[in-house]
């Protein structure tokens, strides 16, 4: 019974290393981030930025990949608008939510659907920053030596179906968001990379336009 | 002509109870195994998909891989990577790997399945496959105590363009079968005729 004790106590940090992104520590000045992280978030009224998505089917060892625009204002205000491999576009404004494909045109309530509900939520409250201070998230802070990584477990059971954890990277030099990495419950993940951020251009209500 | 409504309504009647049947084909002396060298035959193969079933609109990428132990892993995912389902397909065997709640339903897998393993033509039994011929199309047609499916095969490119699943009165699901790329088709048009349900596939190069 001791020798098992002794085991799992010392596999103890292997699990923890495990846990923790590669290359990134627990972060060393906790308040120095949040205060920093607040005071940007607060001041980014907008986002236009690309993005490369990837995503891995980490069974069968494949990648699909996808890329496009991505443009966020305040507030509650996402578009992303998908280029390659095909044209598809997602608005979020408020509560409501387009989905545009070549075929077809709808808007959703977001309180209509479970799952845009989810869908919306987080990625509204990781471009806002309200991901760390949320009761649906369970959140850890570490750092490597150019970037943060908010570590979100969610909390709540319609999330915890969809998504094991949400991992935020976050540049140091402007704490804007770089990288948005969604791990599911079954072992895959989705990681959307922002390239070529502009941040606080001016972006007219028309581009979130939901008709 | 009170008699000759009811006389119409009843031929109606009796029009749509009738027996399917399909008189110019004519059958022949053949082997459905035959059909087996018309397996799909790829790597891996991405389609951008659309579903439309009673007035939902379900968009998203449909991901094939066969594996190295000769089954098929069928994922599909919305826009945003997020997994609806994931299925194994063998020498008939089916697996659900993964399914989101809102489609795990037994009605929606059994479907899903059936239109899928359509294409992938992992259910067939070839030994009981009986062939026949039209116009140089022939037709291979695998019957079952509830219903039948016919794969046809185009006269000039010699490649399923059709798949036929029908009960003894009625046509159930028409598959339409477009190209080839890759040893799969360029585009997959699955519609329901019972009840309004398509699945359309559009292969994406890659």
């Amino acid at each position: 019974m001791h020798k098992l004790l002794f085991l799992l106590l010392a596999l103890l940090p292997a699990f923890t290393a495990l846990a923790q992104p590669k290359g990134y520590k627990p972060v060393s000045d906790d308040s120095y981030f949040r205060k920093n992280y607040a005071k940007a978030a607060g001041s980014t009224q907008s986002i236009k930025s690309s993005f490369h998505q990837e995503k891995n089917l980490s069974m069968l060892s494949e990648k699909i990949t996808s890329e496009g625009l991505f443009y966020f204002k305040k507030n509650n205000k996402v578009r992303m608008e998908y280029t390659q491999p095909y044209k598809y576009l997602l608005v979020i404004n408020g509560d409501k939510i387009l989905i545009q494909d070549q075929q077809k045109r709808k808007v959703y309530s977001a309180g209509d659907n479970k799952l845009f509900k989810v869908i919306n939520q987080v990625v509204v409250d990781c471009v806002q920053g309200r991901a760390l201070d949320s009761k649906d998230f369970q959140t850890k802070i570490y750092e490597s030596d150019k970037s943060y990584c908010l570590d979100l477990v969610p909390q709540a059971k319609e999330m915890r179906k969809l998504f094991a954890t949400i991992r935020i990277f976050i540049g140091k030099d402007d704490f804007s968001i770089d990288q948005l990495d969604m791990k599911e419950s079954m072992g895959d993940n989705t990681v959307i990379t922002f390239v070529h951020k502009q941040l606080n251009t001016p972006i007219g209500d028309e581009v979130f336009s939901i008709r | 002509m009170r008699y000759s409504a009811l006389g119409s309504a009843a031929l109606l009647l009796c029009l749509g109870c009738a027996r399917l049947s399909y008189p110019g084909r004519t059958a022949v002396a053949g082997d459905a195994s035959a059909l087996r060298a018309l397996q799909p035959k790829f790597t891996t193969t991405l389609y951008r998909t659309q579903i439309d079933v009673v007035g939902k609109h379900l968009s998203g990428l449909l991901f094939f891989k066969k594996q190295p132990d000769e089954s098929f892993r069928v994922v599909f995912t919305n826009e945003m990577g997020l997994n609806f389902f994931d299925f194994r397909f063998a020498d008939h065997q089916f697996t659900v790997e993964h399914c989101i709640d809102q489609l795990n339903k037994k009605a929606v897998i059994n479907q899903l399945h059936k239109d899928i393993g359509f294409v992938l033509m992992t259910d067939l039994d070839y030994a009981q496959g009986k062939v026949f011929v039209q116009d140089q199309q022939r037709f291979y047609t695998f019957a079952s105590s509830k219903e039948t499916t016919t794969y046809v095969t185009d006269a000039a490119t010699r490649e399923i363009s059709r798949i036929e699943n029908a009960s003894a009165r009625k046509e159930k699901v028409l598959v339409t079968l477009k190209g080839r790329t890759g040893g799969m088709p360029d585009s997959v048009f699955i519609d329901h005729k019972l009840f309004p349900f398509t699945i359309a596939l559009k292969q994406i190069a890659r």
